[in-house]
């Protein structure tokens, strides 16, 4: 699914496109085996969902709402708070703080979904956290799967 | 002779924002430019548009903060993504066993925007070259009325025509 009309780009190219903007950037990708609403409705779930499949995130507050824009407070673990805008489009998420940028693109292929995962750290502050980027990689794919098991059984949570 | 379409008006404070790092910016930036990018692609690549936009799209990113006069992102985007689409329509046609680029309305698109990139090209073909291919391309006229105004015969403007397409090909793939 595309943003609308004609000259939309594909959710998962414009996820490769902004990591291309932002050098440092992981990204992961993979065929999740669920349908692409049921996918999307877990990836944007910030408050029930979110904190089931991104590792950092112990809690997510949603303090502000309007269509397409959410602003958030994230609780992360070991206690610090991120306050993040976040915006939303079908198959398109991004998240953005001071100090990271988090985002999701999807479509449907076929009955599954083809799903991508960016993390970034902006600040040097941030990066001195950074993970090695193998292991930054392997954490995105974890959280994918955590999506995959979310979105095909949502009768188990 | 202007970019078609609604390519103007992009906020160079965006671009300034997108170059250092703020992710809303980049996705504004994507939404601005990827019309164009994905026009000038299909112009250029036909069959091959939608690859040589996405290619185009992530050399333009990727490329961003060497950008020095964020005012000029459209000219220089275009000037991207015509490079990345000749050279995306080159390598199909190579690997198609295709020869020499002779479809004029394929070469036409080339020129149709007049981006400093298109001017430079241009001005490094010879004299000659230069003359029957802004004639033909960019003033539409037909060979026997280019003949006419250079005093050449019509053989002679078909052969200059086909060896400026040729060259101007190869210089921008330089």
């Amino acid at each position: 699914m595309n943003r609308a009309g004609d000259d939309s780009l594909d959710p998962v190219l414009r996820l490769h496109v902004l990591a291309a903007a932002l050098p440092g950037s992981v990204v992961a990708e993979r065929t999740v085996e669920a349908p692409f609403d049921q996918v999307w409705r877990v990836v944007t779930d910030l408050e029930t969902m979110a904190p089931r499949y991104e590792t950092n995130v112990t809690a997510i507050e949603v303090i502000e709402r309007t269509p397409k824009r959410v602003r958030i407070v994230a609780t992360l673990r070991g206690g610090h708070f991120e306050e993040m805008d976040a915006r939303f489009e079908p198959g398109w998420s991004l998240m953005q703080s001071r100090s990271f940028i988090i985002a999701f693109g999807a479509r449907p292929v076929g009955i599954h979904t083809q799903l991508a995962h960016l993390e970034h750290r902006r600040t040097s502050e941030s990066a001195q956290n950074l993970e090695p980027s193998h292991r930054a990689y392997e954490t995105l794919l974890r959280e994918l799967e955590a999506i995959e098991n979310l979105a095909a059984h949502p009768d188990r949570y | 002779m202007e970019v078609p379409g609604p390519f103007t008006g992009v906020d160079p404070g965006v671009v300034r924002a997108a170059q250092l790092g703020d992710g809303f910016a980049v996705d504004e930036l994507i939404d601005a430019l990827y019309p164009l990018v994905r026009r000038i692609s299909a112009r250029i690549a036909g069959a091959q548009g939608e690859d040589a936009a996405q290619e185009a799209l992530l050399a333009i990113f990727r490329e961003l903060p060497a950008l020095r006069s964020p005012e000029a992102v459209i000219s220089w985007a275009s000037a991207v993504t015509a490079r990345i689409a000749v050279r995306v329509d080159r390598t199909d046609r190579r690997q198609h066993g295709g020869g020499e680029v002779t479809d004029p309305e394929r070469l036409s698109s080339w020129v149709e925007f007049d981006s400093l990139e298109v001017t430079d090209v241009l001005a490094r073909l010879p004299a000659r070259d230069h003359a029957v291919l802004v004639l033909s391309d960019l003033h539409g006229l037909s060979e026997r009325d280019i003949a006419a105004r250079l005093g050449v015969p019509a053989g002679t403007v078909k052969s200059r025509l086909h060896r400026a397409r040729r060259r101007f090909r190869e210089e921008w793939s330089q």
